[in-house]
């Protein structure tokens, strides 16, 4: 681990259950998070990213593999790593008849450093909710509270497990303000989210995870890039799909009439050139033309999608991990 | 909310806060762990206090069932004494923690607080602080009205009460961790409190004091898990032998029950 990461997981594997009942959640998972960057867990539900998460923060010990954070094992060390981080879980975890401020200074008493309860409530925008009982704020509120609570301790590093689930798209915005001021103060940031958007958003550098397994990691950019582009039109009447040279460009014909045609790949330039010159050389017009790069979005929804086929087409360009 | 949280970026050199010159982890003062059990204790004792008729049930039910002993103990004071304090620990120290325990746990407060600096022991002393406060109140109010009206004389075996109060909340508390561990939800554990209840009641004299019981069957009864306990309170309040081997049932439940504890106890809801 070099001494500029806040985190170093390092084959993770963790299994609930025992015997035939036992489902493994994950499956050897390692990545690096540098300090001061914001690092994206992204996947959909059941991914596997609460559960990498919680063995970042501590809550449990891998079944297999190595976890450092801030230079410890969050787990076995818990009392030298927890004064330094800020965790919010997924969900709730406060008694619904405190108050923002009553929760706020009980978690304070708990801290070795904090900063004062109307400083973080102020920090969220709950300074003038702070007298209300916990069971009537709105789902929103609730989640600006745990992030409030998460800020107390002053937390170099901060593990946000979907914190925006729930919000409005304005208080969604208002909240990635707040974590890029965080940013801009030299914090590092861990977050799970399955809103691509955010990840896209945020992310320094962001990591996709697919039942239990790292799919493709690196910067947005660099995991768009990994995949393959795709040309796309509807296939004129009485004419064969073209073929594009190159072993790994791929053409697909499907769609509602069986007549449109996808092709992926790798160099977007030079397949596109092809296609239009096969087109002219026919006469032909195609309708429905579109040609795309690679994009995040393509890469999540191929993983989303779960043909395997998809996760593996992200895989065999995954990005190497750039410390 | 966006206008203040924009306002962050202007503030923000006081947002990430890793102030110059922090020491990461090491400093754990002594003093320290009783900060972080207190200020839960304080958020428990507020809960209790809103949580109005479970507050006047818990806090109710002992005395109501010292009077209801009363008539049977025909005027030995002593014995009610040994009732009153065996109902305090059943209550407030078994069934009021298993509530709070499963309430928290089922509300992700336990796994909240187990993200933070508070270890372990220090969440679950906190969470039954409320607990264990009005057991204590109990008992003095117990001590107080009990023996200038029951005239009862000052315990001969004081030695023995305080073992069967010490012990005897031990016993409770882990007892209620294993409980706990076991109850789905805190409607589950109407149900699960109920074997230790009804086998205390019966088996362990609080109801029907144990020499009351045909020969083999009391012996069977005094190895029930609060019949030690019972035992001592007894034995402090009425004097008597058999304390070592009250203690040393006493002893095996102590280490059952923190088998039980560590094997069911449970931070978090059931997937």
């Amino acid at each position: 681990m070099s001494s500029t990461d806040a985190v170093a997981a390092l084959g993770l594997t963790r299994r609930y259950g025992r015997g035939a009942t036992a489902f493994e959640a994950l499956r050897g998972v390692s990545f690096r998070v540098a300090r001061g960057e914001l690092f994206a867990l992204l996947g959909t539900n059941g991914a596997g990213k609460t559960s990498a998460l919680e063995l970042l923060e501590g809550l449990a010990a891998p079944s297999s593999g190595s976890v450092r954070v801030l230079g410890h094992d969050p787990y076995r060390e818990r009392a030298a790593v927890r004064p330094r981080t800020g965790v919010v879980l997924q969900d709730g975890g406060l008694p619904g008849l405190l108050t923002p401020r009553e929760a706020a200074e009980m978690w304070q008493g708990t801290l070795s450093r904090p900063r004062p309860a109307w400083e973080a409530l102020e920090l969220v925008g709950l300074a003038d909710r702070r007298d209300v009982a916990i069971q009537q704020l709105s789902g929103g509120e609730r989640r600006r509270l745990d992030l409030a609570l998460a800020l107390l301790g002053r937390p170099e590093l901060l593990f946000l497990d979907e914190p925006t689930t729930g919000l409005d798209p304005e208080s969604r915005r208002g909240a990635w303000d707040l974590v890029r001021g965080l940013l801009a103060g030299g914090a590092t940031v861990v977050l799970t989210t399955h809103y691509l958007e955010e990840a896209e958003e945020l992310a320094d550098r962001l990591a996709i995870l697919h039942r239990g397994a790292i799919v493709a990691t690196g910067t947005p950019a660099e995991v768009a890039a990994g995949l393959p582009a795709r040309v796309s039109f509807e296939l004129p009447d009485g004419v064969e799909p073209p073929r594009p040279s190159g072993e790994d460009v791929r053409v697909a014909v499907a769609g509602a009439d069986g007549r449109r045609v996808t092709i992926t790949t790798p160099r977007l330039q030079s397949t596109l050139g092809e296609v239009l010159a096969w087109a002219d050389g026919r006469g032909l017009e195609l309708h429905g033309l579109d040609a795309r790069s690679g994009s995040l979005e393509e890469a999540f929804l191929a993983v989303a999608a779960d043909g395997a086929s998809g996760a593996n087409t992200v895989k065999a360009k995954t990005v190497k991990e750039a410390a | 909310m966006s206008g203040t949280l924009a306002g962050t970026g202007r503030n923000s050199g006081t947002s990430p806060g890793t102030g110059p010159g922090t020491n990461p982890g090491t400093e754990r003062r002594g003093g320290s762990a009783w900060r972080r059990i207190a200020s839960v204790a304080r958020a428990e004792v507020r809960l209790t206090l809103r949580n109005r008729s479970a507050l006047a049930l818990g806090a109710l039910m002992p005395g109501v069932m010292v009077l209801a002993f009363y008539k049977a103990a025909q005027g030995a004071g002593g014995l009610v004494m040994v009732s009153g304090m065996g109902w305090v620990l059943l209550f407030s120290l078994y069934t009021g923690p298993v509530g709070t325990l499963t309430t928290r746990r089922e509300q992700l407060v336990l796994k909240r607080m187990r993200t933070g600096e508070l270890t372990d022991r220090e969440v679950l002393a906190g969470t039954v602080s409320a607990n264990a406060l009005l057991a204590g109140l109990q008992l003095l109010v117990l001590l107080a009205a009990g023996i200038p009206m029951l005239k009862v004389a000052a315990p001969p075996a004081p030695a023995a009460l305080l073992a069967g109060l010490v012990g005897g909340a031990a016993l409770c508390l882990l007892l209620a961790a294993s409980t706990s561990g076991l109850s789905k939800s805190y409607e589950a554990t109407a149900m699960t409190t109920l074997p230790l209840f009804l086998l205390t009641m019966l088996g362990g004299g609080l109801a029907v004091p144990l020499d009351k019981f045909p020969h083999p069957v009391a012996e069977i009864a005094a190895l029930l898990p609060l019949s030690p306990v019972l035992e001592l309170l007894r034995i402090g309040w009425t004097g008597g032998g058999g304390m070592p081997k009250a203690l040393l049932v006493l002893a095996v439940w102590l280490v059952l029950g923190w088998c039980a504890a560590t094997r069911w106890f449970r931070w978090e809801p059931r997937r």
